[in-house]
């Protein structure tokens, strides 16, 4: 079976995404190329394998969003990627960060705004929806604690939520990263209207 | 359900009992979630659910996660136990997780993890169950394990996180 919706978020995410890290690059002064996108639907309970499993420690970079439809963006990174996105975002040689501190906490939540907010205004742009995102929350946990914050809402009425990740390369510091999309569903049904109206 | 599995890891909304003297039931990377841990000392008989969200009237439930809620896990396990041979007068009950993850950024009553706990109180007393061990609320994940054999119930948090070597 076609599923309805896998088309429109796939190319919105697409546009979304190529968005964010052109922001991103502003942000840096380097340049971030997109390597790999990719979208799929998987099961909730799943998500947190990606990153080792449910107890495995990972960085978590939460947004809600509001304005037409509501919804939450969470990025989730294993440490060592969110340890070489802070030397990136702080200018530091790479494998300078170890430790994430108050610093590094706040170079990730103001990644977070940046990707937040073209990747959200990129989507608003193709939809004609208003779309804002809240000021980040960063968090580090467990994988599957972090992942709560969203899993509750999309298991409320499914047991399955799109994916997107997007690999990446950044010149200098040579990282590869997963960046994380996962909305909700009141969010998907908006935007899939928004562009069958358009 | 799963059973018979020397260590049984249970997912978001998945739940389990078992008899297997040498058996542990696991919920990993517990953040808002509970779980809701039963024992019976004397037939040896462990249950324990990953609840996921506080009430069934508020959603929806799917067959691959039955156990999300906490008004259906509850009598899921306990029924599932009684079946099995553990007497309800004997059964020690444990409530581990309900986490608030997001400290500051949510009004109180978006707050899963308080909302969680108090339908957890609500379905045990309204069985006449008590509560043995409960470690719940805060703003820290939780692994939580359950031995069989010994009804010990192990509790563990994220450890201070650093970069991968």
């Amino acid at each position: 079976m076609v599923d309805p919706l896998l088309g429109p978020w796939a190319d919105l995410v697409n546009i979304g995404t190529r968005k964010a890290m052109a922001g991103l690059s502003q942000m840096i002064g380097s340049d971030i190329d997109v390597t790999s996108l990719t979208l799929r639907r998987v099961p909730v309970a799943e998500i947190s394998n990606l990153f080792g499993g449910p107890d495995t420690e990972a960085v978590g970079i939460y947004l809600t969003v509001s304005g037409s439809a509501d919804g939450h963006l969470m990025l989730m990174y294993e440490p060592k990627i969110a340890c070489a996105f802070i030397d990136m975002l702080m200018g530091e040689a790479p494998n300078t960060t170890k430790v994430i501190d108050g610093m590094g906490r706040s170079a990730l939540g103001e990644m977070g705004n940046i990707i937040g907010a073209f990747f959200l205004s990129a989507i608003a742009d193709a939809t004609g929806l208003s779309l804002s995102p809240s000021p980040p929350t960063v968090m580090t946990d467990m994988a599957g604690a972090l992942l709560d914050v969203v899993s509750a809402d999309i298991l409320l009425t499914a047991d399955e939520t799109y994916l997107a990740e997007a690999t990446f390369l950044t010149q200098g510091h040579d990282i590869s990263g997963v960046f994380m999309v996962m909305p909700t569903e009141e969010l998907l049904d908006a935007l899939l209207n928004a562009t069958k109206a358009a | 359900m799963v059973t018979g599995v020397i260590e049984t890891t249970l997912s978001l909304g998945e739940w389990a009992v078992t008899n297997e003297r040498e058996g542990v039931l696991t919920c990993l990377g517990l953040g808002s979630c509970v779980a809701f841990i039963a024992y019976d000392p004397v037939a040896r008989i462990g249950g324990m659910a990953h609840m996921v969200l506080p009430d069934s009237t508020q959603g929806r439930s799917t067959p691959r996660s039955e156990a999300k809620f906490v008004d259906v896990a509850v009598p899921l396990v306990l029924n599932e136990m009684l079946s099995l041979g553990a007497q309800k007068t004997r059964l020690q009950v444990s409530l581990v997780g309900g986490a608030k993850m997001l400290p500051n950024s949510r009004p109180e009553a978006m707050n899963i993890g308080a909302r969680n706990i108090a339908a957890a109180h609500a379905a045990i007393e309204a069985r006449g169950l008590r509560v043995r061990v409960e470690d719940l609320g805060g703003t820290q994940g939780r692994t939580v394990r359950l031995q069989v054999r010994t009804g010990e119930v192990l509790i563990s948090t994220a450890r201070v996180l650093r970069a991968a070597a």
